[in-house]
């Protein structure tokens, strides 16, 4: 007996003393204090308190009592605002990009709707720590080859695995909407310069959109048939020739169930002014839901956009205008006028290294015209509504997941840093390859 | 519309597009027509003899030899023929044959990279009086347009070779030959190629090809004068075609002419000709009217492209077209009057137009955007032959002159004007009504349908695949086979002459996708075939007659 | 500073009056943005009320910049207007000095690389400047005022770079910056070896293919250059003794790589990794000259020491990486670790993009490693100006400089400011009001151009056949 008391209580001693891992169980309990809390959908809070715990969000509040056991961070002097949200990147699908090794973002063919980045997303990915470290905790990662590239997925940038990194998959299915490419190009294949006329270039353009309208045909009545199947009674077969018909399963129909019942929307690539009016089009007739992705001549068609309810996720603000004669700002004051448009939009980056500097892209767009508050929802609360997880994330309230992010000053300047990461509920460390290399030849002699 | 039917002269029974000589004396005397002699007073109503090609007697009470021919020119207007100052006519279209001239640099020395081989269109030798051919239907046309005198080079290039003036007309190619050479044409297109091709690759590249080059031929001159002088001592300079060819034109004897169109060309042409001293014309100048300074400035003589660019018909519809180009597209046509009104000296030439009719219609234009009429006649006949160094004996109607000239019933620029009579060498053409030519640059649709041998050239070795095609319009279909088996096509496209074939192939139990993409030139193909996963090898074949 | 001195009350009122620069100018260029008019060099101008940034001279509150022929004539807090000036009332905004970007590939027609060959030191950017290309419209509009165009990173030794200001509306020869050393590209690592680059089948591959190759080339081409040097020098001997002798033949090839050996011509490395860079400088080391820059230079932490004992500068990003495997070590805080040691470094654009808001990668430099306000700044201003030996002309806001100014709406290291005004030489080369301005009748124009195209066509005008593509 004294035996086990003794052994219980070496236990516990231990377990006391054992240094504070930086990823601490699940289990804890943290209490932010005296931060300046920026929670999106309410007021800012000048001066108050979060608790965390079990991962989410548990209190919220001028007035909020820290329990025992929490470990408090005093934010003093700082602000708190929810994790920022990527809508389009390629986070985890790829590391260096002239390296076909590192990357796997575009599978050969034009239709692979069901292929599933999530399973690819590589957790020890460089890009991952270097990115969440300037305050962006969530990202859409999507592939992009062909023409339905496969099942975006919606991922936290801290996990064991993939599995723990996961939020929400399949959030859509990408699909780069065929353009009209008329005129001279470079052929990969002849190596040789030709010329393509308009009309081959209409003719190619609607081919390629024919076998789409083929495919979903093609998954209606997969669905149908498979309805049929689930409700048929097991006695005998309806058409009574003594033949079996048993219901086969195709996966590539089958992941295009969703879009064609309007459960699963397609996240549609376009940025010209004619692709996302056919978009449009297209989604009308096949009776599917989309979400405009890129969308950089949206405002031309913004009238449209807000008619339909079609979301965007605009970006990258960083881009040169398309057309030689859009002025100089055409792109940055794009959010603006979708703003003032009334279509609802998020910010994308259409990047994987350079994902840290989402929240430069929105300040340019508030420099723009964008008013501030809007652009901070567009990096929060508007993609977590577009991708169906506002009940989970994009603001600071009780019962979300606490991905807080602890900035020295306005999250959007660039000289603001910040100074503690919750993903998940745990403290992330603010180290990345990026700071190891800092300290390592910062020190050489 | 000018007509190209019109008075047909039948006489002596010799004239069928070839002109024969013989004894019969070729005298003749237009009387009674409006002569535009243009660089005298136009005469309202009087006479030009010519004998034997040679303009005799010109003005307003002119003898008529009683041996002349006599044609009534009332209600007509006779011109000096006209001059079109660039045109690649009666040239071969492939491009010249590569240089004799070894390459300026070798890539750096590793034991196992070849000497490339010389370089193409690096030869300032070539001349086009030496290729040339004059029949056929393009020159039908430029004749019934009233064209007799061309300056023929081909356009593109960078040493493209030296021009010649020729007659649009003549028993052979050098009887048609009016002087040659007239100058050293240069151009700015870089041969070569991409990140694999040879050098020169870029716009700078060309640039400074063309600099290193004169700088060899200076210093070929320089060593063969020190070396005449006194060889003693001295090693002895290679003869070398292209640099000898280069001297008269380094000592200032003879032009350059540099084929360019934008102002940024243009400014660029004028200072690589001023660091070596050149004499020079520039040739195209469609944005001459942006650059007047630096043409007024340096007197630069103009050779003035009436290809005025258009939309062009394939595009893309809601294509948004730069302002920079609407406005090009809207001015270009004011070029010419822009010039004059600074002062510029120019001549006209066709830019490429594939119809001579649209070359007069295009100089019309010029006229209805502000360019004189009359200036636009000296630049379509005196400028020119000034210009090209040809003044003494063509460009207008004088005595002793050439008897190029060409009779209309009405103004020039007039678009119902029909051209009823058209003398070159003293001797009528016959005006035939022009036929659809064959553009030179589209080629004629291509034929696919039939059995292709090919070859494929692959890393494991040659093989032969053969292909029985089925061309309908620009559709594709058919069987192809292989050592591999037999695959219908499943997808196939004929464009221009590119064809375009995709199948699938059982390789190894695998069903691989196979797709040919390749170019014919009659019963020849040749392209790339890719293999998806596999990779893209080089592929030719024929397809035997019969 | 000096001081204007007192002037009348009447000529005060006089300089009270606010006459904006550059509305609605010159039309004769064909260029959708339009360049400024008035040549007028004895102009004067005035801007006054600003939060001057000098960079060098520290930050003048509430101050005036006096402009006289395309100079800085004053800077301080109290300067009158002399009469006829031009005033521009500047209260609330910044001026900083015109942003240089030591690494642009605008304005170049008709390629960037000559990249078929490894040596290709005669090919010149300045034959192929493009004085109508939107980008240098695009990238004025961001504050930049003065540019090092440079050759692409194809070929070990690459061409001829050329330094231009923005000059919008110029041509190719005005935009030159007049009397700016001249240099020259080089190139290391994994783009001149080809390594990310798969030729056309049947195509041989370009030697080198290895790193070991690229230094090959570079040892090899300057031997060349010094053996050029004594062939030259052996026939001035001779001929100067009488003899009769050929000159050897002039190679434009080498010309450079000699003025290179003189110290006339500055060397632009493009390097990644920290082997290439100190093989360059030990090479340079050897044949006698110093690297001017290094540019890239992400791994230029590792060897900040030896780029500084050397003396060259170092022109990098801000923070991009990971795109290439040479790229994968880089990190933000590049700069600031080689500055901290000595180097003078630049932040460079390398992307007309990037080059529009290089004030904001400037920021950056505060963000990771800690620099100060004035050290971000100089990365875009002095710094970038001496590497281009022009910093005697440009760089800073210092009396006798060009006055190449930038007015911005608020402080240029924060994200929230614009450009609303840039001077080239004291000319008003941009100016966003006036851009705003204009943007409705330049539709205007077009949309009237593009009508009386279309129903030309619709009655049937002569159609040639469009002219050649070159």
């Amino acid at each position: 007996m004294r035996k086990a008391i003794g052994l219980i209580l070496i236990w516990g001693l231990l377990s006391a003393l054992s240094p504070w891992s930086a990823r601490a169980q699940s289990g804890e309990v943290y209490a932010i204090t005296n931060a300046r809390i920026v929670p999106i959908t309410r007021p800012v809070i000048e001066r108050g308190t979060i608790v965390i715990r079990g991962g989410k969000i548990a209190a919220v509040g001028q007035n909020v009592s820290i329990p025992a056991g929490a470990r408090v961070i005093n934010a003093r002097g700082m602000w708190v605002y929810p994790g920022f949200i990527d809508s389009g990147t390629t986070i985890g699908l790829t590391e260096i990009g002239q390296v076909p090794a590192t990357v796997d973002v575009n599978e050969l063919g034009d239709f692979n709707p069901q292929l599933r980045a999530i399973t690819a997303v590589h957790p020890a990915s460089e890009i991952i720590p270097v990115t969440r470290v300037n305050g962006i905790t969530t990202v859409l990662t999507t592939p992009r080859g062909g023409i339905l590239s496969g099942q975006a997925a919606l991922i936290n940038l801290d996990g064991w695995t993939w599995e723990e990194m996961l939020v929400k998959a399949p959030v859509g299915i990408y699909f780069n909407f065929p353009s009209i490419v008329a005129g001279r190009f470079f052929d990969p294949e002849t190596f040789q310069p030709r010329e393509r006329s308009f009309q081959e270039a209409r003719r190619q353009r609607d081919e390629r959109l024919q076998r789409v309208r083929q495919l979903l045909e093609d998954a209606r009545a997969y669905a149908k048939a498979k309805k049929a199947a689930e409700t048929s009674v097991p006695e005998g077969n309806a058409t009574g020739d003594g033949d079996l018909h048993p219901f086969l399963i195709n996966p590539v129909l089958e992941s295009l169930v969703p879009v064609v019942e309007g459960a699963l929307p397609l996240i549609v690539a376009a940025n010209e002014e004619r692709d996302i009016k056919a978009a449009v089009e297209f989604a009308e007739e096949q009776k599917v839901k989309i979400i405009l992705s890129g969308g950089l001549e949206a405002p031309r068609v913004a009238q449209l956009l807000k008619e339909k309810n079609i979301p965007v996720l605009f970006g990258p603000v960083l881009s040169l205008p398309r057309r030689e004669d859009d002025p100089y700002d055409s792109v940055f004051t794009a959010p603006k006028q979708l703003f003032e448009a009334g279509v609802k939009f998020a910010f994308l980056t259409n990047d994987a290294a350079n994902v840290r500097n989402l929240p430069y892209h929105a300040a340019m767009a508030v420099a723009f015209g964008l008013p501030r508050e809007e652009a901070l929802k567009a990096l929060t609360i508007y993609p977590a509504e577009i991708f169906g997880v506002a009940d989970r994330l994009g603001s600071i309230e009780v019962g979300k997941i606490a991905n807080l992010v602890v900035w020295d000053g306005d999250p959007l300047e660039i000289r603001s840093q910040v100074r503690h990461l919750f993903i998940n509920g745990k403290p992330v460390p603010l180290t990345s390859k990026h700071t190891q290399l800092y300290e390592r030849y910062r020190n050489r002699p | 519309m000018l007509s190209l039917w019109g008075g047909v002269l039948l006489l002596g029974g010799m004239i069928s597009g070839r002109l024969g000589f013989g004894q019969t004396p070729a005298v003749y005397a237009i009387k009674d027509a409006r002569i535009v002699t243009v660089t005298g007073p136009t005469i309202p109503k009087g006479t030009v003899v010519f004998r034997d090609g040679i303009i005799t007697a010109v003005g307003e009470n002119v003898p008529i030899p009683p041996d002349a021919r006599v044609i009534d020119g009332s209600g007509l207007t006779v011109y000096p023929g006209l001059f079109d100052t660039q045109t690649d006519m009666g040239l071969p279209t492939a491009p010249p044959a590569v240089g004799a001239r070894p390459g300026a640099w070798a890539a750096p020395s590793a034991p196992a990279q070849p000497q490339p081989p010389p370089l193409p269109h690096t030869q300032p030798e070539w001349l086009a009086a030496r290729h040339l051919q004059i029949e056929g239907q393009r020159f039908e046309n430029v004749r019934g347009a009233g064209i007799t005198n061309v300056l023929v080079i081909p356009s593109r290039g960078i040493f493209i070779g030296q021009s010649a003036v020729i007659n649009t007309a003549g028993d052979t190619p050098q009887r048609a030959v009016v002087k040659s050479p007239v100058a050293l044409h240069i151009g700015f297109t870089p041969v070569g190629g991409g990140l694999g091709g040879r050098f020169p690759g870029s716009l700078m590249g060309v640039f400074a090809h063309i600099r290193q080059t004169l700088l060899d031929a200076q210093r070929y001159g320089q060593h063969w004068e020190l070396y005449q002088r006194d060889p003693r001592g001295l090693p002895r300079p290679e003869y070398t075609e292209s640099l000898e060819a280069l001297q008269p034109v380094l000592r200032g004897e003879r032009p350059v002419i540099f084929h360019v169109n934008s102002e940024s060309e243009i400014r660029r042409a004028i200072h690589l000709a001023e660091e070596f001293h050149l004499k020079f014309i520039l040739s195209g100048a469609i944005e001459g009217y942006k650059a007047v300074d630096i043409l007024r400035e340096k007197r630069v003589p103009l050779l003035v492209s009436v290809n005025f660019p258009e939309r062009p018909r394939d595009a893309d519809p809601e294509a948004d077209e730069p302002l920079r180009i609407l406005r090009l597209r809207a001015e270009a046509p004011q070029n010419p009057a822009r010039l004059h009104q600074a002062g510029v000296k120019f001549a006209f030439h066709s830019g490429g137009l594939s119809h001579a009719r649209d070359y007069i219609r295009n100089v019309a234009r010029a006229v209805r955007a502000g360019l004189p009429e009359d200036v636009a006649v000296r630049a379509l006949t005196i400028h020119a032959a000034e210009i090209l160094g040809v003044a003494e004996q063509l460009g207008s109607i004088e005595v002793g002159k050439i008897a190029n000239l060409v009779i209309t019933d009405g103004n020039l620029f007039d678009e119902r004007t029909r051209i009823t009579h058209l003398f070159i060498d003293g001797r009528p053409i016959e005006l035939r009504p022009s036929e659809p030519e064959r553009p030179s640059a589209p080629a004629p649709p291509i034929l696919v349908t039939g059995t292709w041998n090919l070859t494929v050239e692959s890393p494991q070795g040659t093989v032969p695949v053969t292909a029985h095609l089925r061309q309908e319009a620009d559709r594709l279909s058919g069987v192809v086979t292989s050592p591999f088996g037999q695959s219908n096509i499943s997808e196939g496209s004929v464009s221009g002459d590119q064809v375009r074939f995709t199948l699938s192939v059982e390789i190894q139990g695998t069903s691989v996708l196979v797709t040919f993409a390749g170019r014919v030139e009659g019963d020849r193909m040749s392209g790339m075939v890719t293999a998806e996963g596999m990779g893209s090898f080089p592929f030719s074949g024929t397809r035997p007659r019969g | 500073m000096r001081n204007i001195g007192a002037f009348s009350s009447v000529a005060r009122i006089w300089g009270l009056v606010v006459i904006l620069l550059g509305s609605g100018l010159s039309f004769t260029e064909p260029v959708s943005a339009q360049a400024p008019q008035s040549e007028a060099r004895d102009e004067v101008t005035l801007i006054r009320g600003a939060t001057i940034l000098t960079v060098t001279r520290g930050r003048i509150e509430n101050g005036s910049i006096l402009i006289r022929g395309g100079k800085i004539a004053a800077v301080g807090r109290n300067i009158t207007a002399p009469p006829g000036a031009k005033v521009i009332e500047a209260t609330g905004k910044y001026i900083m000095p015109g942003i240089i970007d030591c690494h642009s590939h605008i304005a170049i027609d008709g390629g960037v690389n000559e990249g078929t060959l490894a040596v290709t030191s005669m090919v010149r950017i300045e034959d192929v400047l493009n004085p109508t290309d939107i980008n240098i419209y695009r990238d004025l509009a961001g504050g930049v005022t003065t540019a090092n165009i440079l050759h692409g990173s194809a070929n070990p030794i690459g061409g001829l770079n050329a330094v231009i200001k923005l000059r919008w509306g110029k041509t190719a020869r005005e935009m030159l910056f007049e009397g700016a050393m001249p240099g020259i590209k080089f190139a290391l690592g994994e783009n001149p070896k080809r390594s990310n680059f798969t030729p056309p089948p049947g195509t041989p591959r370009r030697y080198p293919a290895t790193r070991l190759g690229v230094e090959y080339v570079i040892r090899e081409a300057f031997t060349q250059a010094r053996n050029y040097m004594r062939q030259w020098e052996e026939y001035e001997r001779r001929r100067k003794a009488g003899e009769n002798v050929v000159p050897p033949r002039r190679d434009l090839k080498l010309e450079p790589l000699v003025e290179i050996l003189q110290g006339k011509r500055l060397v632009h490395a493009h390097a990644y990794r920290a082997d290439e860079i100190l093989m360059l400088i030990r090479l340079a080391e050897e044949f006698g000259f110093k690297i001017a820059t290094f540019q890239h230079v992400l791994e230029g932490y590792k060897v900040a020491r030896e780029i500084a004992a050397h003396g060259a500068g170092a022109s990098t990003f801000s923070d991009w990486w990971a795109y290439k495997v040479e790229a994968y070590d880089a990190i933000p805080y590049n700069g600031a670790l080689m500055a901290r040691r000595g180097v003078i470094v630049s932040f460079n654009s390398d992307s007309a993009e990037l080059a529009r808001r290089l004030n904001l990668e400037a920021a950056k430099a505060m963000k990771y490693g800690g620099l100060s306000e004035d050290e971000a700044l100089a990365l875009i201003t002095i710094n970038p100006a001496k590497q281009l030996r022009i910093d005697h002309r440009v760089g800073s806001i210092e009396v006798g400089k060009d006055a190449d100014l930038v007015i911005y709406s608020g402080h240029p290291l924060s994200v929230y400011s614009i450009v609303e005004k840039v001077f080239i030489d004291g000319q008003l080369y941009f100016d966003r009001e006036a851009d705003l301005a204009r943007r409705a009748e330049l539709q205007k124009e077009k949309e009237a151009l593009k009508a009386r195209e279309r129903s030309d066509e619709r009655r049937g005008g002569p159609r040639g056949r469009p002219p050649e593509n070159p």
